[in-house]
C-alpha cells in the first residue's frame, strides 16, 4: 500500500489539470469526468476528538474554539497526556483521598512542571491558563461582528437581487442568524431604515510612552538553553508563548472534521461519510470506475532504442469496458472539453465554471506506441477469485498487443524510446490517453432507460526510472 | 508498479489448511493462546508472546522479520495485568517492529521499525511510517498518517484505502511464494 502513497510512476491528470494519482482522485457520475480535491467544494460533515472521539456539533465545537474540553497535549512533545493518581492522607484520622496529575508517557512531563494543583477528580477540570488580553480580544472580535454585519446591510441596499447560492454554511460563521430568521418571516433583512444595528465603541490601541527598560540580567546571565522553550513549544500557543519551559501549559486538543465533498460544477456529492464509521454513504472514486494501470515488466530504457513495456489494467467496475489508446498531443493538452452528458439528460444548467483551470506543463522525454484499436475488459467478478476454471475468451485478441488476459485484467504490450538527449538516471516521462468506455448505470427516476456508454478519455503520465 | 514475487523456502514454512505461512524461525510463545485466522504470514525471527495474553490475527496479515508482537500490561496499585491483543484483518507489520497496541483494526499499515507503545489503539484504515515511534496510550484515529517521534499525524489517506489495503495485502500473499528449486 505505501508504493501507491509515494511512487508517483503513473499519474492521472485531473480536468482541472493537476496531476494526481488514481486513488486521490474522484469520479462525478454526473459530469462524467473526473475530479480531485481542487476542484470539488469541501464541507465539514462533522466534528471529532481524535483522541476521545467525541462528536460535536458545529456550534459546540466553535464555542469551545474547536478544541476537545476533555483532552491534553504534552507542551513539550505535542503527545497526548495521561492522567496519573496516587493516594494521600491529608490528616491523619481521615482516611486516604486520591489524587490525580497529568504525566506524558513519551518525554515525561508532568503537571507538577508548571505547578498545576493536583485534582481530586480523574476527569480534571484543569485550570485552563487564560490570556491576559482575553477581554480585548473579545472586543475587537465583537466590534468586527458588527463591521461585517454593516457591511452585508449596505450590499444588501445596493443591489436587492437574490444571492443565487445558498450560502447557510457562512451564517454562524459570521453571526447572520438573526438576520436569516427575519428574511425567512419575509421582513427585509434590516430594518430598512439600517436602525437596526450599531457599530459598538472600541477604544483604540494606544502606545505607552516610558517603556521599562531590560534589566542588566537579561544581557549577563549565562543562559541554559535547556530552560528555553522552541519556536515549535511557543506557535503551539500563540496568545502565550511562554519564554520558559517551566511555564508551559498543557494544550487543549485540536478537534479534526470529516469532510463531505460535493462537485463544484453540477454540485453533486462525490464523497459523503457515515456517522462514526470509516463506511461511507456515497463515495464515487476514480479507482472504482477508471480501469487502473499498473507496470509489469520494462526492459532496461535506453536513449534512441525502442523497448518494451508491460502494462497491467484492471477493470474495477461491475460493468465490462474497452479502451483505446491515443498518443497525447502536447498542442492540445490544455484545450478542456464540454461538459460529456448522457443521452436524454438535460444538459446541466447553465454549467457553473470551475476554477480558472490550471495550465498544464509538460515535457515528454521520448516516444510510445500504443496498443491499436478497442480492448474489451471483462467485469469484476468477485467470486473469481474461488474459480480456478475462470477462462476468458481470447479469440478477438491481437497477440501483438495483448500479453495475457485473466478475469477483469489484462496485460498490453506497450513500445517506449526515449529521447537520444536524456541524462542518466533521470526519470523518462512519457504519456497517452486512454479512453476508457464508461457505463451508467445510475436509476433514472425521470426517464428510466437503458444503461448508456460514453467514452471518457483520461490523460496518464508515466514516469519511468531510466535504470529499470 | 506491480508487486514482484517474494520467494520463500518451502521447508523453512508451515503451512496450515486455512493458508497461514508461519516461519519455523518465528518464536511463537504460548500457541494455544494465538488465533491465526487464515492467510497469515509470519516471517523469520517472528516473536509473538502468547503466554502472556491471547493474541488474535485476522485474515490476509502480515509480520515482517524480526517484528515482536506482545500483549500490552498495565500497573495497578495491587500488580499489574496482560491485555488480550487484537488485530483485524488487511494488516501489514514491517521488519523489526514492535507491537505492544491494545487493539490495531483492519486495513492497517505499519512500516519498519516502528515501536508501537503499550494500550495503543490503532482504528481501521490508518498507516504508521517506518522509524516511528508511537508513545503508550496513544490513538490513531482512521484515514490518518502517522509518523515521526513521537508519532503525530503528517496527513491524511484517501477515501479507498480499504480497498487499496485489501488489493495489497491479497496480492502479497499470492506473490509470496515457494522458490521454484524447492519445489
Amino acid at each position: 500500500m505505501a508504493s501507491y502513497m509515494f511512487q508517483k510512476t503513473i499519474t492521472s491528470i485531473c480536468t482541472c489539470g493537476l496531476q494526481k494519482l488514481l486513488p486521490d482522485l474522484f469520479f462525478c457520475r454526473h459530469c462524467i469526468t473526473l475530479r480531485c480535491d481542487f476542484c470539488v467544494s469541501h464541507e465539514i460533515d462533522t466534528t471529532y476528538c481524535p483522541h476521545c472521539f467525541e462528536n460535536l456539533s458545529s456550534t459546540e465545537a466553535k464555542h469551545k474554539k474547536n478544541r476537545c474540553a476533555s483532552c491534553l497535549e504534552c507542551p513539550r512533545c505535542f503527545n497526548t497526556l495521561s492522567t496519573r493518581s496516587y493516594s494521600r492522607t491529608p490528616e491523619p484520622k481521615k482516611p486516604p483521598q486520591k489524587m490525580y496529575y497529568l504525566l506524558c508517557l513519551f518525554c515525561n512531563w508532568r503537571s507538577h512542571e508548571p505547578n498545576i494543583p493536583d485534582q481530586p477528580t480523574s476527569s480534571g477540570n484543569w485550570p485552563v491558563n487564560k490570556n491576559p488580553d482575553d477581554g480585548r480580544i473579545l472586543d475587537l472580535i465583537n466590534y468586527y461582528k458588527s463591521v461585517t454585519l454593516k457591511e452585508v446591510f449596505d450590499k444588501q441596499k445596493r443591489n436587492t437581487k437574490h444571492y443565487g447560492r445558498n450560502y447557510m454554511h457562512f451564517l454562524e460563521k459570521f453571526g447572520l442568524n438573526a438576520m436569516m430568521a427575519r428574511k425567512k418571516v419575509g421582513f427585509p433583512n434590516f430594518h430598512t431604515d439600517g436602525t437596526g444595528f450599531s457599530t459598538s465603541e472600541i477604544n483604540p490601541a494606544e502606545a505607552i510612552e516610558n517603556v521599562p527598560e531590560l534589566s542588566a540580567n537579561t544581557f549577563e546571565d549565562i543562559l541554559d538553553l535547556k530552560q528555553i522553550s522552541t519556536l515549535e513549544q511557543r506557535f503551539a500557543t500563540p496568545e502565550l508563548q511562554a519564554e520558559n519551559t517551566d511555564d508551559l501549559f498543557p494544550i487543549r486538543k485540536h478537534l479534526r472534521v470529516k469532510h463531505s465533498l460535493r462537485c463544484r460544477v453540477c454540485e453533486h456529492n462525490v464523497v459523503k461519510p457515515e456517522y462514526n464509521a470509516v463506511k461511507f454513504k456515497i463515495k464515487h472514486l476514480a479507482y472504482y470506475y477508471v480501469p487502473e494501470i499498473k507496470i509489469i515488466k520494462c526492459e532496461p530504457l535506453l536513449a534512441g532504442k525502442w523497448s518494451s513495456l508491460v502494462l497491467k489494467l484492471c477493470n474495477p467496475s461491475q460493468a465490462s469496458t474497452a479502451v483505446r489508446f491515443e498518443k497525447l498531443d502536447l498542442n492540445a493538452i490544455n484545450i478542456i472539453r464540454e461538459p460529456r452528458q448522457l443521452e436524454g439528460e438535460d444538459l446541466i444548467s447553465t454549467p457553473k465554471q470551475l476554477p480558472e483551470p490550471i495550465p498544464i506543463v509538460l515535457e515528454l522525454q521520448g516516444d510510445i506506441i500504443v496498443p491499436e484499436g478497442e480492448i474489451k475488459i471483462a467485469a469484476r467478478d468477485d467470486t473469481a477469485e474461488y474459480d480456478d476454471t475462470n477462462e476468458v475468451n481470447t479469440d478477438n485478441d491481437d497477440p501483438k498487443y495483448v500479453y495475457w488476459r485473466k478475469g477483469n485484467k489484462v496485460a498490453l504490450k506497450f513500445e517506449v524510446k526515449p529521447n537520444e538527449n536524456i541524462k542518466k538516471n533521470e526519470n523518462v516521462q512519457l504519456g497517452f490517453v486512454m479512453h476508457f468506455m464508461y457505463s451508467d448505470t445510475m436509476l433514472h427516476v425521470i426517464n428510466p432507460k437503458q444503461p448508456q456508454t460514453v467514452l471518457v478519455p483520461i490523460k496518464i503520465v508515466l514516469n519511468l526510472p531510466n535504470s529499470f | 508498479m506491480e508487486l514482484q514475487d517474494t520467494f520463500y523456502s518451502k521447508s523453512e514454512y508451515v503451512e496450515t489448511t486455512t493458508g497461514n505461512k508461519v516461519s519455523r524461525q518465528a518464536q511463537i510463545y504460548g500457541s494455544q493462546n494465538i488465533i491465526l485466522n487464515g492467510k497469515v504470514i509470519l516471517q523469520s525471527g517472528v516473536m509473538i508472546r502468547g503466554d502472556l495474553a491471547s493474541v488474535k490475527m485476522g485474515r490476509y496479515c502480515f509480520v515482517g522479520k524480526g517484528s515482536v508482537v506482545r500483549p500490552p500490561c498495565k500497573k495497578f496499585s495491587g500488580g499489574f495485568t496482560y491485555f488480550a491483543l487484537q488485530i483485524g484483518d488487511h494488516v501489514h507489520i514491517g521488519e523489526q517492529s514492535v507491537i505492544q497496541a491494545a487493539i490495531i483494526g483492519s486495513y492497517v499499515h505499519i512500516g519498519k521499525n516502528v515501536v508501537i507503545g503499550k494500550r495503543c489503539i490503532l482504528k481501521d484504515c490508518c498507516m504508521i511510517g517506518d522509524n516511528t515511534v508511537l508513545a503508550p496510550d496513544t490513538v490513531v484515529p482512521s484515514f490518518t498518517h502517522y509518523s515521526g517521534s513521537p508519532g503525530m499525524q503528517i496527513g491524511q489517506l484517501p477515501v479507498c484505502t480499504q480497498d487499496l489495503s485489501t488489493d495489497y495485502t491479497k496480492s502479497f500473499y499470492d506473490h509470496f511464494v515457494p522458490s521454484i528449486d524447492n519445489l
